[in-house]
Formats: C-alpha cells, sequence, structure tokens
C-alpha cells in the first residue's frame, strides 16, 4: 500500500500501474458515539478535525457530511488567498491562515499548489490612494507584508492592465500584499481530509445532520438519516447553512446567506501572473495553473440559498474585467456556478461557543472562508478541545454583537463584503 | 492622469438630437413636473388630470401623470413655486422641473431602442412607469409621436451615448 | 492521407473556393465548408494536440462536442484564440495555429511527454513538488497548461451587441422535431423564437435520409423552412440557448458575419428544448487515435461537405443508428467494414501510431483501415433542463439521462427527451405540447446494447479526450475513494474541459459504477451549469465599456466649468471640479484666494432630501442625533444621523423651510443611502400618510459664495435681497424672487468664512454663474474648485464623513455627546451608544495634527504608534493633511487614541516603513470663536 505522497511513491507506482495506492480516506460506518462531532465536511469542518486530533490529541472524532466532503463553498470558490485586512484582529487571523498555508503542502503530505505571486487591490482616485496607504500602514503595523504601489508598479505587475486614454479606472497604485495568492481548492479539502483520516477521524460522507441532540440544555450529539450520534462536543462548521442549523439548536445568528458568484474561461497560456482586484470595476481576478481565468465580483443581493446567481451580476462583472484588460476580449466563459456566502453584519467571522452549551461555531466567513481554512480549523480545534478561546479567536466571538466590539472590514476587503 | 475632463465626453450642446433609421431622440426644453405623494385620486381631480399611467402608458404630450408607486406620481405639465410647495392639504408636491430632463424617442423603430435599453416586456409593462433604462432609474410613457422619457438630468449626457453606442441613432445636429 | 473531397454532392459550393492556413501550410476549401471540414477534405489527420500529454489528435466531431481541435486564429488584425474548428465557417485568409502545440500540431516538441504518462496520471500533481515548494515547479506547468494563446497586440475586439426579448415561446434545436415544434405553435398563434447553432436549420435532416408526412425529409425541410418564414417565426442560427436562470430567462448567443455577436436576454412564456443527442464514443484501447470519429458527424461531412473520411472504414458500434452510415460510407465508395457490439464484435484496441491503421477485435480479428466510424450511443442534450432545476431519469432501454418530467415553463422533445427515434419523437408532440397536428416519420426504432469501459480493460482507454483521461484514471479515481460523481470529476478532471463532458461524462459515471457496484443513475450526474458552449466575454460584457461604465452625473454649469479650463474628477459619482487651469499649484491659490476676497463654488452635488408632512418634524427628530424638532421655519442645523449601531452614517445640516417641509442635506456621495436609510425607517415606524420622502437633489444647482467679500458679491450680482446679518442670520435660509428662476438663499459655512448658498432651478444654473464668476472677480476672487474647498474646511475641523470617520466612529468620538446624554426622544442608534464598546475611554477620537519633526505635512493614512509594548500598536491615523491657506503652517486632522484628551502631546508615526512625529491639537486650527463667519 503506498500511503506517502512523494516523487518517489509517484515513480514506484507508474511502474505498478498505478495499483497500490491507498484510499485517501475510508468511508466507515457511523459509530454511535464520538468525544467530538464536527457538522460540516469543507475546509474548515476538516481542518479542525485534523487540528483537534493533531494538536489535541484528540483522535475519536467525527466529521459528518450531508455532500461529499468539500462540496460547498471550498468546492466553488475563487481559490484566493491573502491577508491584507485591516483590523489587528483581522490580520492575526487571516496572517496565521496564511503562514499555515505556507507550510501546508508538506505538513499534509499533499500538494495544495500555494502560488503566492502577491495580490494588487487598485485604488483609481486619490482618494483611493489615500485609503490604501491607510491599509497598508495597518498591515505593516501588524506584522504582515504590504506596500503601497504606484503606477509604475502596477505596470510592472499587470502588463495588459488598461493604461489607455480611455480607461474607465486608471491604476493610481493600490495594497501590494506579495505574499497572497491562490491554492488549489480541492486540494486543500482533500489534504485535510486524508490527513485527519490517517490520524483516526471518521469522515461520514451522505451523512445529513437533521437536528442536534439536546439534553439538560446542552448539546449532546446530533440527530441523522442514520440515527443519533452522539458526541462531548460538537462543533458546526457549515457556512451558508448556518441560519438554517441554528434554527435546529434553537438560537439566531447575525447571519444572512447570499449566492456569490464566480466563473472561469478557457483556458489559456500564461497571461495574467497575479491576483487583482478592482473595487471600481467591481471584479477581481485570477488566472490558474490550468490556465483558466477564474473571475469574482460582488454579491448577487438577494438572500438565498439557491447557490446560482443571475445574468446581470455576471454581466457587469465581466464587463468590468474587460475594461480593466481589453486583451481579455479573446476569452470566452467556460463555467459559471456560486455557493452560499453567510455575511455578517460586520463582515467578520463568528468562533465561540453558541448560545446552546456544548455547541460550537464557525462561520460568518462571509465571502473570505477559503483564505481562512487553517486558522478557522485550528482555532474551532482549540476551543472544542480546550473549551476556551484562543487569544485570535477570542476577538470573534458572538458576543461582540451584545458588547458592540464589531470588526468591521467592509473597507478592508474592497469588494463583496 | 487625475484630470478627467477628457475622459468623459461633454455633454451635447441644447437642442441637439441623436438621429437614425426610423429614430429621432431630443431632449425636450425643460418640462414642468411636480412630484406628487399622498392622495393621488384627490389631486388628480382637484387639477383636473388624468388619472396616472403606468409603464408605456398612453398620455397626450402636455398635461399627464406617470405612477411610480402606490402613493406617488410624478404630475407633469404643472408646476409650483418652490417656495409654496411642500404639504398642501394631505398632499406633499415637491417640483421636478429641474431634476429630471424629459428625453422624446420618436419614430417607427423607437422600440427597438427599448428593448436594448430595458428588459421589461413591452407588452406586460406594468401599473409603475418607473424602470431601469440604461441601467438607470427613469421613468417612460408613450405619446402620440413617440416615447417620453423621465430621467435624471445629470444623466442625459449618459443616455445619449449610450444610445449612440447602439448604433441606432447618431448625432446630428 | 485518405480522407478525400468527393467530386460531387454536398451543400458546399465549388464554383466559390477559398483557402486558409493551418499551422503555416494552405488549405483549400469551399464556400459551405467549416474549417473542420475543410482541413478534413485536406487530407490532414493530425490537427491536435491533447491537454497532458500531447498526443496527436484529430477531428471527431462536427459540432460544439468536438473535444480535440482547437486553433488560434489570426484574421486580420482581429485575434482569436481557441476557436472551435467543428463550429466556424471557412473563410478567405484566416491563419490558423494549432491551439496547444508548438511549432505544430504535426511537430509538437512536447510530443515525448507521452512517454511518461505512466508516471502522469490523474491528479499526479497533488503527489509530488513539495521540495523545495511549488513555486519552483509552478511556471513550467503553466506554461504547457492552457489551450490557446491571448494577443494582447492586436485589435480590440468590438463590444457584444445585447438586446432583451419577449415572446410567447422559444425553441431550442432546429431539427426536424424542433422545426414541427414551431411550425405547431405558430400556427395555434403564439410568437415563436427558434433557435439552432447550426449555420441552417434542419439538424439531422441535412444529413440523415428521412421521410416525414411522406416525402423526403430534404424536400419537408424545404417546404418548412419556407412556413416559417411566413408564419413570422424569428428564426436565428448559428446561435446557442447556454443559459436558463431564475423566473425563466433564457440567455441566447447568436454569431453573426456582420458583427459582434449578439447577447440575447429572453422571457417567453415557455421554452421547448429540442437540442437532440450527442454521440458517443465507445471505450477500447487507443480510441484517441485520429482517424477515430463520431459516425454520426463522419455522417455529416459526407452528405453535407462532400467528405469521404477514409477508404477502408471499421465503423464500430452497439447500436442502430449506424447502419446508415455503413451504407451511405460504401455508396461514397469506400469498404466498410462492421463492428457491432449487438453481435458480440467489439473493438479491443486500435492500432497505428499517429492515426489510424487498423483495429483489433476482443475476438483476435484484425482488420485493417484508415478510419474508424465510432458509435456508443447518444447522450440526450438535457443541459438546459437541468439548469432549470429539472430532474432526470435514467432510461436504461435508451441508455441515456432523459429528463423526469417537465419544469415549470419547460418541456422537452424529441432525441433531448430520449426519443432517438424520429417516428417516436414526432408522435409525442400532440400530447407534449398541446398540438392538434403533427408531421408523421417513417423511421426504424432505435436499438442500443450496452457497452461501457469495463474495470480492468487492458490498454490506454481514453475516456475525457481533451483532458486526457482514460480508464485507468477513472480506476485510480475508484482505488483512492474518490467514488461520489463530483469527486471523480475534480479528481481526474473528467468533463471539466471546454467540451464540459459532453462526449465523456456519462463513460466515466459508467465505468466508476461498474467499479463501485453502483448503477449509472446511482452514481448520479455533476450539476449542470451554464453556459452550455463557451460564450465570448464580449458578448456578455456589452457595450458597457468606458465612459458607459458606472456613469457620473454631470452639473449643469459643466460647460461653464470647462471653458475655464477646470480639471475635472470623478466625485462621490459626480464630474467635479478638483481645480481650475492644469496645475495642482492652483489649489492653494484657489483657497488663498477665498480666505482673502470671495470663492465662488459649485456645490450642486449636496444631497437635498426633502421629508415633508405634518409628522415630518417627530421623524427626523427618531432619525437624527440632535433634535430638530425644536428649529423654526427658516432656521438650519447641523447634525449627525447614525446606523443602528450607533456609527456616525452621515452629517449634514438640517433645513426646516415651514412647518411640514424639511430638507435633510447629506453628502453628495451618500445620497442614495440616505434616502434609503429615510424610506426604510419611515415604512418601518410612521404612517405613510402623514410623511412623505422626496429626493429633490437635482433639482435645483447651488452655488456657493464663501469669504469675506461673499455678500459684497452677492449684491453685485443683482441678488438685492437684504443681506444684514439682522435679517439673514448665519444658520438660516430665505427665498429670494418668485416664478421659475427663484432663489433659496441659506446662510451656511462649510469653510468658516462667511458664506451663502444660492440654489436655483438646475436648469437655470448658467446665467446665475455668469452673474455670480462676474462678480467674484470684480470683488478680487473667483472660482473654486474641490480641493481647495477641502484646505478651507481643514482649517476649521470640519469633517468629511468616510474620510474623517470610519466604520467605528461614533458622535462622541468627534466630540459631540449632547445628545446621547439629554435627548428626550428615542433616535436611529441609540441604544448602541450605551454598549461597552461604545463607552470604552481609549477610543479614537477626532483630533488635529501638526507637524513636529520639521518634515512638512504629514501622510495622509499614516498610523500613530504606541512602542511601549513588545510589538508596535496602531493607535489611530491620519485622515487628512493639507497646506494651510489663511495659515501658515499645514493642518492634518485624523483619529487618534484618546485624542481628545491629549492636545499638546507628541506622537510617532508609521508611514510605508518609515517614522514621523507630530503634536495633536484641537481640530479647529482657524478662528475657534467663529468671528470670521461675520466678517
Amino acid at each position: 500500500m503506498t500511503r506517502h505522497y512523494s516523487a518517489l511513491s509517484l515513480l514506484k507506482e507508474g511502474l505498478a500501474g498505478q495499483k497500490g495506492w491507498a484510499k485517501a480516506w475510508e468511508s466507515p460506518e457511523p459509530k454511535p458515539r464520538y468525544d467530538m462531532v464536527i457538522v460540516g465536511g469543507g475546509g474548515h469542518g476538516l481542518a479542525t478535525a485534523y487540528y483537534l486530533a493533531k494538536q489535541h490529541g484528540i483522535t475519536d472524532v467525527a466529521v459528518v457530511e450531508k455532500g461529499w466532503l468539500g462540496g460547498g463553498n471550498t468546492g466553488r470558490n475563487t481559490t484566493v488567498v491573502r491577508s491584507n485586512y485591516f483590523f489587528p484582529e483581522s490580520v492575526r487571523l487571516y496572517d496565521m491562515a496564511l503562514k499555515l498555508y505556507e507550510g501546508l503542502s508538506r505538513e499534509l503530505n499533499y500538494n495544495i499548489m500555494l502560488s503566492q505571486r502577491g495580490m494588487i487591490s487598485l485604488a483609481h482616485t486619490p482618494a483611493e490612494m489615500e485609503m490604501a496607504a491607510r491599509v497598508v500602514n495597518a498591515m505593516q503595523i501588524n506584522g504582515t507584508d504590504a506596500e503601497l504601489f504606484g503606477p509604475e508598479d502596477v505596470k510592472r505587475v499587470l502588463p495588459i492592465y488598461n493604461f489607455g486614454p480611455k480607461a474607465r479606472y486608471p491604476a493610481l497604485g493600490g495594497v501590494w500584499q506579495g505574499r497572497s495568492g491562490t491554492a488549489r481548492h480541492d486540494a486543500v479539502a482533500w489534504g485535510y481530509a486524508r490527513a485527519a483520516a490517517r490520524l483516526g477521524v471518521h469522515i461520514l460522507q451522505q451523512c445529513e445532520v437533521t437536528d442536534f441532540l439536546i439534553e439538560g440544555g446542552r448539546c449532546r450529539g446530533v440527530v441523522t438519516a442514520s440515527g443519533a450520534i452522539r458526541a462531548d462536543k460538537v462543533g458546526l462548521a457549515v457556512a451558508g447553512h448556518s441560519s438554517q442549523m441554528a434554527a435546529k439548536a434553537g438560537f439566531r445568528l447575525p447571519v444572512t446567506s447570499y449566492a456569490l458568484q464566480a466563473c472561469v474561461s478557457e483556458p489559456v497560456k500564461p497571461i495574467l501572473d497575479t491576483v487583482v482586484l478592482s473595487p471600481g470595476a467591481g471584479t477581481y481576478a485570477s488566472q490558474s495553473d490550468k490556465g483558466e481565468m477564474v473571475v469574482g465580483g460582488g454579491l448577487d443581493r438577494i438572500p438565498s440559498y439557491g447557490q446560482r446567481g443571475n445574468l446581470p451580476v455576471l454581466e457587469t462583472v465581466l464587463s468590468g474585467l474587460v475594461e480593466m484588460f481589453p486583451a481579455f476580449r479573446q476569452l470566452n466563459l467556460m463555467r459559471q456556478w456560486a455557493g452560499i456566502v453567510d455575511v455578517v453584519p460586520d463582515s467578520s467571522p463568528i468562533l465561540g461557543e453558541s448560545p446552546l452549551p456544548g455547541l460550537f461555531l464557525n462561520c460568518g466567513w462571509g465571502t473570505g472562508g477559503f483564505k481562512s481554512i487553517p486558522a478557522g480549523g485550528v482555532l474551532l480545534a482549540h476551543l472544542m478541545a480546550t473549551g476556551q478561546h484562543h487569544d485570535i479567536s477570542r476577538p470573534f466571538d458572538l458576543d461582540r454583537f451584545t458588547t458592540g466590539r464589531l470588526i468591521d472590514e467592509a473597507a478592508g476587503s474592497g469588494i463583496a463584503h | 492622469m487625475r484630470d478627467r475632463a477628457a475622459f468623459w465626453p461633454p455633454a451635447p450642446a441644447p437642442g441637439a438630437a441623436l438621429r437614425g433609421d426610423g429614430l429621432i431622440v431630443r431632449v425636450l426644453p425643460a418640462v414642468p413636473q411636480l412630484m406628487v405623494s399622498g392622495d393621488l385620486d384627490a389631486f388628480c381631480a382637484a387639477q383636473t388630470l388624468s388619472a396616472p399611467v403606468g409603464l408605456l402608458g398612453q398620455v397626450d404630450d402636455t398635461r399627464y401623470a406617470l405612477r411610480l408607486a402606490r402613493n406617488r406620481m410624478l404630475a407633469v405639465g404643472l408646476t409650483a413655486d418652490h417656495a409654496a410647495a411642500g404639504w398642501r392639504d394631505g398632499i406633499a408636491i415637491t417640483p421636478m422641473t429641474g431634476a429630471l430632463a424629459v428625453l422624446h424617442i420618436g419614430g417607427a423603430n423607437a422600440m427597438e431602442l427599448f428593448v436594448r435599453a430595458t428588459a421589461i416586456d413591452p407588452r406586460a409593462p406594468g401599473p409603475s412607469a418607473a424602470l431601469l433604462f440604461a441601467g438607470q432609474i427613469a421613468a417612460l410613457c408613450r405619446d402620440p409621436q413617440g416615447l417620453r422619457l423621465h430621467i435624471d438630468r445629470g444623466l442625459t449626457a449618459f443616455v445619449l451615448d449610450w444610445i449612440a453606442a447602439t448604433g441606432l441613432a447618431a448625432y446630428s445636429e | 492521407m485518405t480522407a478525400r473531397r468527393l467530386p460531387e454532392g454536398g451543400e458546399v459550393d465549388r464554383s466559390r473556393p477559398l483557402s486558409f492556413t493551418f499551422d503555416g501550410r494552405p488549405v483549400q476549401g469551399f464556400h459551405g465548408d467549416t474549417l473542420a471540414s475543410a482541413l478534413l477534405a485536406s487530407g490532414e489527420r493530425v490537427l491536435g494536440r491533447s491537454f497532458k500529454y500531447r498526443r496527436p489528435r484529430g477531428i471527431w466531431g462536427a459540432g460544439t462536442e468536438e473535444p480535440n481541435v482547437y486553433a488560434d486564429a489570426t484574421d486580420g488584425p482581429r485575434f482569436h484564440p481557441n476557436l472551435r474548428v467543428t463550429l466556424e465557417p471557412a473563410r478567405d485568409g484566416l491563419d490558423l495555429r494549432s491551439a496547444n502545440s508548438s511549432p505544430s500540431a504535426r511537430a509538437d516538441r512536447l510530443g515525448f511527454l507521452d512517454l511518461f504518462a505512466r508516471f502522469l496520471p490523474s491528479a499526479f500533481y497533488y503527489k509530488t513538488f513539495f521540495w523545495p515548494n511549488w513555486h519552483v515547479y509552478e511556471p513550467a506547468i503553466r506554461r504547457m497548461a492552457g489551450l490557446g494563446r491571448i494577443k494582447p497586440s492586436s485589435a480590440p475586439l468590438p463590444d457584444g451587441d445585447q438586446r432583451n426579448h419577449h415572446c410567447d415561446t422559444v425553441v431550442v434545436g432546429a431539427g426536424p422535431v424542433g422545426i414541427a415544434a414551431a411550425l405547431g405553435l405558430s400556427r395555434s398563434g403564439e410568437s415563436v423564437v427558434l433557435v439552432d447553432d447550426g449555420s441552417r436549420i434542419g439538424g439531422s435532416l441535412l444529413f440523415r435520409s428521412a421521410r416525414i408526412d411522406g416525402m423526403p425529409g430534404a424536400n419537408w425541410l424545404a417546404a418548412a423552412e419556407a412556413d416559417l418564414r411566413q408564419l413570422g417565426v424569428t428564426v436565428l442560427t448559428r446561435t446557442t440557448a447556454f443559459g436558463i436562470y431564475d423566473h425563466g430567462l433564457i440567455a441566447l448567443n447568436q454569431r453573426r458575419d456582420d458583427g459582434p455577436d449578439r447577447l440575447w436576454r429572453v422571457r417567453p412564456r415557455r421554452i421547448v428544448l429540442a437540442a437532440g443527442a450527442v454521440e458517443r464514443p465507445l471505450p477500447f484501447a487507443a480510441n484517441d487515435l485520429p482517424g477515430v470519429m463520431s459516425a454520426e458527424a463522419a455522417l455529416g461531412y459526407l452528405r453535407r461537405q462532400a467528405v469521404l473520411p477514409g477508404l477502408r472504414i471499421v465503423v464500430a458500434t452497439n447500436n442502430s443508428s449506424t447502419d446508415e452510415v455503413a451504407a451511405a460510407m460504401t455508396a461514397a465508395g469506400a469498404e466498410v467494414t462492421v463492428v457491432d457490439a449487438r453481435q458480440g464484435r467489439r473493438v479491443a484496441r486500435a492500432l497505428g501510431r499517429r492515426m489510424v491503421t487498423g483495429v483489433v477485435l476482443e475476438d483476435g480479428t484484425r482488420i485493417p483501415c484508415d478510419c474508424v466510424l465510432v458509435s456508443g450511443g447518444f447522450t440526450a442534450t438535457v443541459h438546459l433542463h437541468a439548469q432549470a432545476k429539472g430532474r432526470l431519469r435514467w432510461d436504461d432501454a435508451r441508455l441515456s439521462f432523459v429528463p423526469e418530467a417537465p419544469v415549470a415553463g419547460l418541456v422537452t422533445v424529441g432525441a433531448a427527451a430520449g426519443h432517438f427515434a424520429l417516428a417516436e419523437a414526432l408522435a409525442a408532440l400532440p400530447e407534449t405540447l398541446g398540438l392538434p397536428d403533427v408531421p408523421v416519420a417513417d423511421s426504424a426504432p432505435y436499438d442500443i446494447t450496452p457497452l461501457w469501459p469495463r474495470p480492468g480493460q487492458p490498454g490506454r482507454v481514453w475516456i475525457d479526450l481533451q483532458h486526457d483521461v482514460t480508464a485507468k484514471d477513472v480506476e485510480l479515481a475508484a482505488r483512492e475513494n474518490m467514488v461520489s460523481v463530483e469527486h471523480l470529476k475534480r479528481y481526474t478532471t473528467l468533463g471539466m474541459a471546454t467540451d464540459q463532458g459532453k462526449t465523456s461524462n456519462l463513460a466515466g459515471m459508467a465505468l466508476m459504477g461498474a467499479l463501485t457496484g453502483r448503477s449509472i443513475p446511482e452514481v448520479g450526474t455533476t450539476t449542470y451549469r451554464p453556459p452550455f458552449a463557451p460564450v465570448p466575454y464580449t458578448s456578455l460584457a456589452g457595450p458597457r465599456g468606458g465612459s458607459r461604465m458606472n456613469p457620473v452625473r454631470r452639473l449643469a454649469c459643466e460647460a461653464r466649468h470647462r471653458e475655464i479650463g477646470a480639471s475635472l474628477g470623478d466625485y462621490g459619482g459626480w464630474l467635479r471640479p478638483a481645480h481650475y487651469g492644469s496645475d495642482d499649484s492652483a489649489i492653494l491659490a484657489e483657497a488663498k484666494l477665498a480666505r482673502a476676497a470671495v470663492g465662488l463654488f459649485d456645490a450642486s452635488p449636496l444631497g437635498k432630501i426633502e421629508v415633508i408632512g405634518p409628522d415630518a418634524a417627530a421623524f427626523l427628530d427618531f432619525i437624527h442625533y440632535n433634535t430638530v424638532s425644536t428649529l423654526k421655519p427658516g432656521q438650519c442645523r447641523y447634525g449627525f444621523i447614525l446606523a443602528e449601531s450607533g456609527v456616525v452614517y452621515d452629517d449634514g445640516v438640517l433645513v426646516r423651510l415651514d412647518d411640514h417641509r424639511f430638507v435633510v442635506s447629506c453628502s453628495s456621495a451618500h445620497v442614495a443611502g440616505v434616502h434609503g436609510l429615510l424610506e426604510e425607517w419611515r415604512q418601518d415606524r410612521f404612517p405613510a400618510a402623514r410623511i412623505a420622502i422626496h429626493d429633490a437633489t437635482a433639482e435645483t444647482a447651488t452655488l456657493t459664495v464663501s469669504g469675506p467679500k461673499a455678500r459684497a458679491t452677492l449684491a453685485a450680482a443683482g441678488i438685492d435681497a437684504d443681506l444684514s446679518d439682522t435679517a439673514f442670520p448665519h444658520m438660516t435660509t430665505r427665498w429670494h424672487g418668485s416664478g421659475e428662476a427663484a432663489l433659496r438663499l441659506t446662510r451656511v459655512s462649510f469653510t468658516g468664512d462667511r458664506s451663502y448658498e444660492v440654489s436655483v432651478r438646475q436648469d437655470l444654473a448658467p446665467p446665475l454663474w455668469d452673474r455670480l464668476a462676474a462678480a467674484a472677480r470684480a470683488e478680487g476672487g473667483g472660482p473654486i474648485g474641490i480641493e481647495a474647498l477641502m484646505i478651507l474646511r481643514a482649517e476649521k475641523g470640519f469633517i468629511v464623513i468616510g474620510k474623517d470617520t470610519d466604520g467605528m466612529t461614533r458622535p462622541m468620538d468627534l466630540g459631540v455627546s449632547g445628545p446621547m446624554k439629554a435627548k428626550k426622544v428615542d433616535f436611529l442608534g441609540r441604544r448602541s451608544l450605551f454598549t461597552d464598546e461604545a463607552q470604552r475611554a481609549d477610543r479614537n477620537q477626532l483630533v488635529g495634527l501638526l507637524p513636529a519633526d520639521g518634515f512638512g505635512p504629514l501622510p495622509v493614512g499614516a498610523h500613530g504608534i504606541d512602542l511601549s509594548g513588545t510589538t508596535p500598536r496602531s493607535i489611530g491615523y491620519i485622515t487628512s493633511s493639507h497646506p494651510g491657506a489663511a495659515l501658515d503652517h499645514p493642518v492634518a486632522l485624523g483619529l487618534i487614541e484618546r485624542g481628545a484628551e491629549r492636545h499638546g502631546q507628541e506622537i510617532t508615526l508609521h508611514h510605508l516603513g518609515q517614522r514621523r512625529r507630530a503634536t495633536l491639537c484641537p481640530p479647529c486650527f482657524l478662528d475657534p470663536k467663529g468671528e470670521r463667519l461675520h466678517a
């Protein structure tokens, strides 16, 4: 059985007709009881299970996923990773994730194809340049890499940007984070799943949680289509379905779910080497390693669980893209889809014990869920294992909506919050 | 790079028209208009105005009203002194003569422009005369010579430019 | 070299030859050819290279399902990457380069990669490239990926055209069934749009023999075309219906010869999906060799473009559709051998290196050939039904997924519904569509036996041609427990290429089912997503670029500003003078002029939302932080509107015009937001009959006159109102004159100097501007732009919302805590002002800053830092910074922790890696007593 991935094992299996590869994960029958259950088999849920096992030695864990693992937002996002946020709490959170991403391929023995080719958030007016300076300084003070780009810098990283006199959004500069980039989304989910499974975690796919087991005012497990599963603690990492699950657990969350669209073009040879965001044009884009242009924009503003958006948003996003890059008029749209993003009034996530004791929340990432997966996993695992917040997750507790200490990143991310 | 005077095309001179095959678009000289909220029936009776029409409703070209919402309409052909506007016997009135330009779209191909500018079904237009025209909020009705488009005056230059970009009409003096 | 053009027959017009080049070699064709048919006729087999292993590939199909052959096309100055050669009409003068090959498809220098294929199975890249890291390998992998190439230097492609359309019915697919449906529905009075992606309507009638209503299919088609014209059915050819969206919107992309593509957004009452079915390949080793083609496509090339695909043809099949193909090829002069799985004969592998030279059957028989025409059956084209959330069921007799039941507004007919025999398809129409009368066809029933890839099948059996996925890759996925259909797709990339799995998905599902003990329906399908076929970005982007994108609003006096050389900028969605003259140095000069004499400023975009009615005062007391109901008619008051979170949402001057009429003036960039806020809260808590909210921002232009000579300027401009301070105190408003040219004069100051806003009906503003400008000049002043205004207000510490406030700034942070303590009535945001967070002592507060290090003005965006801990900590930032106009030193504003209690203290600033020093001070630098207001 070849379990370990390496060039050598590829060589060996190449000679053996690929016959010896071990399963990436098993498909075990659910046990009636685990120490911990995590609802949601996306990136955050799987990462939580991994870190519970790896960092806390808690291996009697089940991840319960209603569909196939990684099939929700983790499989639908535009793969951008970055930590160019404004508030120190946010920078600590997202930079924790980015630093974990930096070592993740080796740690998981799974190539997540982390490509740190930088991200430029463009500024098109003097006022936007002032904001960009404010953000760059915040990032520098908070210990992450940032640079304020001027027009020549933009030209260097985006030679095909529209610098002509007829450009609607001239590039005056912007916020550059060199460590930003992309990672292969499926690989992140599969990498965490495989690593967690190797440590003993059970991943239960096609197993929908229909209710919570509540006894004596505590969450004691979950009810699934194939029966009840008891647990000491339950974690909830279901992104766009958080409100629905919260309703089953008897509390409300300040979450509204919207469709967030994304699309890919037909693949072409490399032409865009960095991630680019234009708040003015309402569009962001990068080019995948397969050559497709991966493009996104703002939310479809009608709340929905439909996992699909409509034509006006797509048209707006693509018109913004070809305005920024006239050469992209040569491209064809190959496929479009949407995820369900759970948006919170201050555009920051919710981490912490829920109003139902024993049930722990990891949600509200909105459009920022993919870039934060490793941190979401570490922090939810810490919460569940110790019962306490990690320093980095404390500010994001649900109680901030009572104290008023919101972390309003609407300006920080520029688009879609 | 900061001077955008060259990027935004100057607004066309008053009286300029766009002409094309079966299409003439002109900006009318200032049309008296009032925004009216409240008991619309009472207002129309007091002013001997016909009932407000919805999208693509048929009006004569001097005095008419466009229904905008359940209790709001745009009265056209009437005006009020700014100083005297406001609350009058249960009705709220605000002059809109300056705020809204009126474009006249005439010619056999007027509806060809309509289907480019809006996704609304002209066969089932709806009770409000408001619509998104070329992506901007506007109100639209029919008169004996064509269509009348009421739109924010500051966007007149854009709308004319947009119409020219469809290729259906071009500037002429 | 054994495909050839026959001397007669087909639709091609031999009197109109043309030629183009492919990989540098000339190719001859005729009008009526597609690029594919001309390439085939030229005898060239190797026309492409596969994505991963760079295997030689030839043409497989005749339509949108083509997986193999793409070309980058140069057409004069224009350039199109990734053209699908099967759909493009042949054109004179095109220069085609095979995509993803270098230097040519014939002689690709990366062709050797195939030798290492065993080490490069699906998903191999997840299992290696760990050391040192992915960045080392990524550039090479990126260069090998991608099909065609974008050429930034070529002429920009024109905007796509877009239109909206409404009708009763859209029929997707103009084969015989679609045409019959369109005719029937049109005859019953419906307005019908008939759509087909071919260059002619007719579908299978263009190349298959048929008998409909007793006549040959071609004759029936000709009569039908005439009927469609006569009935006024809108027929769109070269048009792909690519997506269904909410509420029955169907999107079409129309190719046009005389212009760019056109996007149609159509909302019919009903969609009839008659999109036909796509032929599948058969699974055998080396089934990707050039010369292995779809039998249906080959029949099309033969009958339509008179191209015989080979001289010694093997027809490998599992169904009855190939009977006609074999007969036609024979009649055209080829030697044809049929290998029919229904008789237990199956191809095990194809022979040949760069093109097929023969096949070996499972029973060992060897058959030399130069062409293999395959049919593995047909897959109903159900995509639009599935996009519309329709469910599918597996038809075990026909071996295809078909729609289970119609969805609201969409019904499927013909082969797309699994009726692969024409007679049956037409016979189903009356019931499905409620048509009284339909054509009647004679046709043979459809008969098929399953022939799917088998676990353990020897050799390289290709499943997804474009992404180089073999049966062994599917086995690998199963072995690693990637058994759900979506994991299979993402792990192997099967179905993720530009053909979106049209010829490959089902075989992959079938094999995965066999490997895991599941039936095909148990494995299920992946989600069908738009677009059905790739759509040009230009179609979707439409004519929205340049000055037509997010247009700015224009000032009534714009022509005047341009005439005097204004440098214009986009401020809050309006095009406004930043300053006059081309040099930035004008900004400070204008500010100084306004301080010394008078400045004239176009303030028209300032929001003016009228709130009218007997409950207006009570309503506005709820909306505003301050109390406003105590204003008398003619009075104004500056205040804030908070959001529910207690954060300052907007500021502005509230004007009371009379007992029942107020004007909320708000930042020009915020008008829509404030209007929305007012409406929302009115609807939430106040009766509609007693409050109306009208946005009157655009009704008037507002020209502001500010400075010591302001009064004199108004008088000189002929405004003969009583401007004495007793008659016209600061923060009051009055009317002047009557009729359409009436003015409203408001004495309010954003500069700290004596200042008057003159408002007039917008379209009458230019003559007023002229008078005021002449008067201002006469008084030693002149026009000033926004940038100068920013300096003047900064000297006074007047904030700009969104610049000097951020998403956390609460009124106390701006030094205004009176209403929080004393206001009697409830107001928007009140509760949030009493949270722990809002009451924190160490909040960021508005403060003034002066440079303390002699290095000139402080940079906006610089942060104050506290260096007392182990790591630096931000204590706020600089939000505005300007040179002084009345003052001889620069001024700055910022939000700094405990700023209000730290006046006089020095702080360290961080700006882009550098350090600065600044002294904190009160935010008002000039005339704190406000004496200049009355100067």
